[in-house]
């Protein structure tokens, strides 16, 4: 039984294509967020045991979802997706308890090695 | 970036011949391997540079030929003529780039090719299946993406001299002392990594509460700012759980691999020993798999961890090492660099300190005070001496020249079919820097004439009884205020019969002419600007191209050349050239009112000359001296400031000499010799012929400083030329 994911993106492209990877390397995709406030609600409802976080996204950004997500379960597992130059936020997101980061455009192989690294 | 360009300049020449001297060297001596060890440092410190400067063609063929070069030092391939050519085909190529720093995308072909080429011979030897590794992918590196599955560089103790200051090392003193570890923690990430700066944050986050982290490679700041290539290393202490540490960095995303090694290990390796196992044992076995730093720094530690990856540190004797440390580190302290431009205002500064002194010591000589006098006599003696230590600045050795003519001469007699030993002596011998520019492109005419012609096929060598291999010999050494260079080899020798046919043919001299010379005029007679341009005359007599270039060449630093030779036994080119050009020795001469400085190198004799000797030809007034016919000219009528003085009893004349050329000059009075400093004359003015510079005297009063060569060229002066009047 592969991992549940939740993907989390303000961009359809994203979300489809990181859904594609996943799905192909053995991980179930759970539920995709559009943005924080979606992604910290879907949290509460699936349980994933992963989420690839945005970190621009409308509404909520990611570094409040996963500092909201991370008080409410301090163990999630959560990877931040970033783009490029964002150096400071990607930080700002591992100290607020993110595990991982990868950058896009990322290849296929980076985004499944973090999240199977993070699941342990 | 573009202020660290010098150093990058500056450091990169020296690896380029470090890795000339060393390929020539590993050549000659295929199982010294401690050369192959020098010449891989090079590429790999060549390497690191460029990759921080940006420069991925220079980065991505000195990584190509790491890789060869590991290849060698595993044992996969032999050392082979032909592979030491191609290695130095890339060393040429880096020396392009280098020299063209703005055009280097110009020779992306090229490198391309090469990079091709090195690997294909690298592949080469993993087909014998030798040492080579499996790991090793022989794809080239995409350029500027150095660091794939490079190999480990030689134990290397320079290493912890770059990496920790005196401060740090105290401190892994005491560490040791209080029984506390240091570790060596190298992480390699993988490659085309995003945010690398945010990954060296992890893993520093990893290593948190785990021990101390005193060093980084590179430095914090680098690290934040994403200033590293692939890897980077920490240097810890304290009693960390290894394994846990390795797990925490192994856990996070895009870590290729970690490496962590107590560093005890390394501090207490013995140096020599340190240098023979890498050569030895650590490379073959480790290096290939083991991705290798190609970070920010000139030298990294690579293989400097013993094989044993975990190793448990083992006790051993901290103080004789660092005994050993000391000294090494003082020898690099020992030069700095210095702009050019620095020293030649300084050089200036003291030439005008110089001449003001002997204003003020005759103005104190003329005032007669006695205590005045004691203490000008003080100064007088300290100038001199600032003087001599300023010009001994501008000295460098001859070595800089002499460095790159091994790696000529053994192309051209690969290229001839010949066998040469150059024999290279007093490389340490000193002069001024502009003479050590100026002087290479005449020893490189000499010493491609020694190759092309002088030395004889080693299947004519060996009829003759002579060994096969023939000897150049290349020496410099001091004689008195002069530099001779000489260039000698046991070649053929110069048939002075062959040369007086030539000269014959080329209408040089007349059949009597040459009947009256001695072998050894004919055989100056090669200095001659209308006999050796040909190659007509080369093919047959086995010397002579640009042989006049040699001699305008030296002539030009006020130097003189001459060649002996015997048939059958050698030739022989002696170089004399002044040790410096800033200070002359000069012949000051009065004409009219006007007193001049002739260079001492351009005179040959000075005579007193009788109306009655003098005779008119053609309208130029003439003596004869010894056999010779001799033009006299006028000193201020040359110069356009008087004329010839008419009815005197006795005339001084400076006979002075340039190439091949010889005059009189008739001046008014004689009035010694003289040290005189040159200051040249600004560019508005410089293009006057006749006139080489100027100098100021102990009086005060400027002095032309004359130009013989100049002067005897663009027909001002009647000229002899030797040989042409007897």
């Amino acid at each position: 039984m592969g991992k549940k994911v939740l993907i989390t993106d303000d961009t359809a492209f994203m979300r489809m294509t990181l859904r594609n990877v996943l799905e192909k390397n053995g991980f179930e995709v759970a539920g995709e967020a559009e943005d924080g406030q979606q992604a910290v609600d879907k949290y509460e409802a699936i349980k994933p045991d992963l989420v690839t976080m945005d970190i621009t996204m409308p509404n909520m950004d990611g570094i409040t979802a996963i500092k909201t997500i991370m008080q409410r379960d301090p163990n999630a597992k959560i990877v931040v997706v970033s783009a490029m130059g964002q150096k400071a936020l990607v930080i700002e997101a591992l100290n607020s308890g993110a595990k991982d980061f990868i950058v896009k455009p990322f290849q296929p192989d980076r985004i499944v090695e973090a999240l199977q690294k993070v699941a342990g | 970036m573009e202020e660290y360009r010098d150093l990058f300049l500056a450091e990169a020449r020296d690896y380029l011949q470090s890795m000339t001297d060393h390929l020539l060297d590993m050549e000659r001596d295929p199982h010294d391997t401690g050369h192959l060890t020098e010449i891989f440092r090079s590429a790999h410190s060549l390497k690191g540079m460029a990759g921080t400067m940006g420069y991925e063609l220079i980065s991505g063929l000195t990584h190509a030929m790491e890789t060869l070069l590991d290849s060698l030092r595993s044992g996969g391939v032999d050392v082979e003529r032909e592979m030491v050519s191609l290695l130095f085909e890339a060393v040429d190529l880096v020396q392009i780039m280098v020299d063209n720093l703005d055009n280097q995308e110009v020779y992306r072909d090229d490198v391309q090719e090469l990079e091709k080429k090195l690997l294909a011979w690298q592949g080469k030897g993993k087909a014998k299946g030798a040492a080579a590794s499996d790991s090793m992918e022989a794809a080239p590196p995409a350029a500027g993406q150095p660091g794939e599955a490079e190999p480990a560089p030689a134990l290397d103790l320079a290493y912890f001299h770059e990496t920790f200051n005196d401060y740090e090392k105290e401190m892994l003193k005491d560490v040791l002392d209080k029984g506390e570890l240091i570790y060596h923690i190298h992480v390699w990430l993988r490659e085309g990594s995003l945010l690398k700066s945010v990954r060296a944050y992890m893993v520093l986050k990893a290593l948190e509460g785990q021990c101390e982290i005193i060093k980084t490679v590179p430095s914090m700041q680098e690290l934040d700012e994403g200033l590293f290539e692939r890897d980077f290393y920490f240097i810890v202490v304290g009693n960390p759980v290894i394994e846990e540490i390795r797990r925490a960095i192994e856990g996070i995303a895009e870590i290729e691999r970690v490496e962590i090694a107590p560093l005890r290990d390394l501090v207490l390796e013995q140096e020599t020993a340190a240098v023979d196992a890498a050569a030895a044992t650590a490379a073959p076995e480790k290096a290939q798999d083991r991705p290798q730093p190609s970070g920010t720094e000139a030298e990294r530690p690579g293989a400097e961890l013993p094989a044993q990856a975990d190793g448990r540190a083992e006790p051993a004797p901290v103080e004789a090492k660092k005994a050993g440390l000391n000294a090494q580190k003082r020898a690099a302290e020992k030069t700095v660099r210095v702009e050019t431009a620095k020293l030649d205002t300084l050089v200036n500064l003291v030439g005008e300190l110089i001449i003001n002194r002997t204003r003020v010591v005759e103005l104190g000589k003329m005032a007669g005070d006695e205590l005045l006098s004691a203490s000008l006599e003080q100064l007088e003696r300290i100038t001199t001496d600032l003087q001599n230590a300023v010009m001994t600045l501008r000295m460098v050795p001859i070595k800089q020249v002499f460095d790159r003519f091994p790696r000529m001469v053994r192309d051209l007699s690969i290229e001839k079919n010949k066998g040469v030993e150059l024999v290279i002596s007093g490389e340490e011998t000193e002069l001024d820097r502009t003479i050590v520019n100026q002087i290479g492109d005449p020893l490189v005419h000499l010493l491609r004439n020694a190759v092309d012609h002088g030395i004889e096929t080693p299947e004519e060598r060996q009829q003759r009884g002579k060994n096969p291999a023939g000897t150049i010999v290349l020496e410099a050494h001091h004689e008195g205020s002069h530099v001779v260079v000489s260039v000698s080899d046991d070649g053929r020798g110069i048939d002075p019969e062959i040369i007086k046919k030539k000269a014959l043919e080329k209408g040089i001299a007349s059949r009597d002419e040459l009947a009256e010379m001695t072998a050894d005029e004919l055989i100056q007679l090669i200095f001659r600007s209308g006999f050796s341009t040909s190659s007509v005359v080369t093919d047959v007599s086995g010397r002579g191209v640009g042989m006049d270039v040699v001699k305008t060449g030296v002539e030009a630093l006020n130097g003189t050349v001459e060649v002996k030779s015997e048939k059958g036994s050698g030739t022989h080119f002696i170089l004399r050239l002044p040790l410096t050009l800033a200070i002359i020795r000069t012949l000051m001469v009065r004409a009219g009112n006007e007193i001049y400085a002739i260079p001492i190198e351009a005179i040959r004799e000075n005579i007193f000359v009788e109306p009655r000797e003098i005779k008119t030809i053609n309208q130029v007034r003439v003596i004869t001296l010894r056999e010779e016919v001799l033009p006299l000219n006028s000193l201020s009528e040359a110069l356009e400031m008087g004329s010839f003085e008419e009815g005197r009893e006795v005339y001084p004349v400076v006979v002075v000499k340039a190439g091949n050329k010889k005059a009189g000059l008739v001046v008014d009075e004689l009035l010694g010799q003289q040290e005189i400093v040159i200051k040249s004359l600004s560019s508005f003015i410089n293009e006057i012929k006749g006139i080489a510079g100027a100098t100021v005297l102990g009086d005060g009063r400027v002095t032309l400083i004359l130009d013989v060569a100049s002067l005897l060229e663009d027909g001002r002066v009647s000229i002899g030329k030797k040989g042409s009047y007897h």
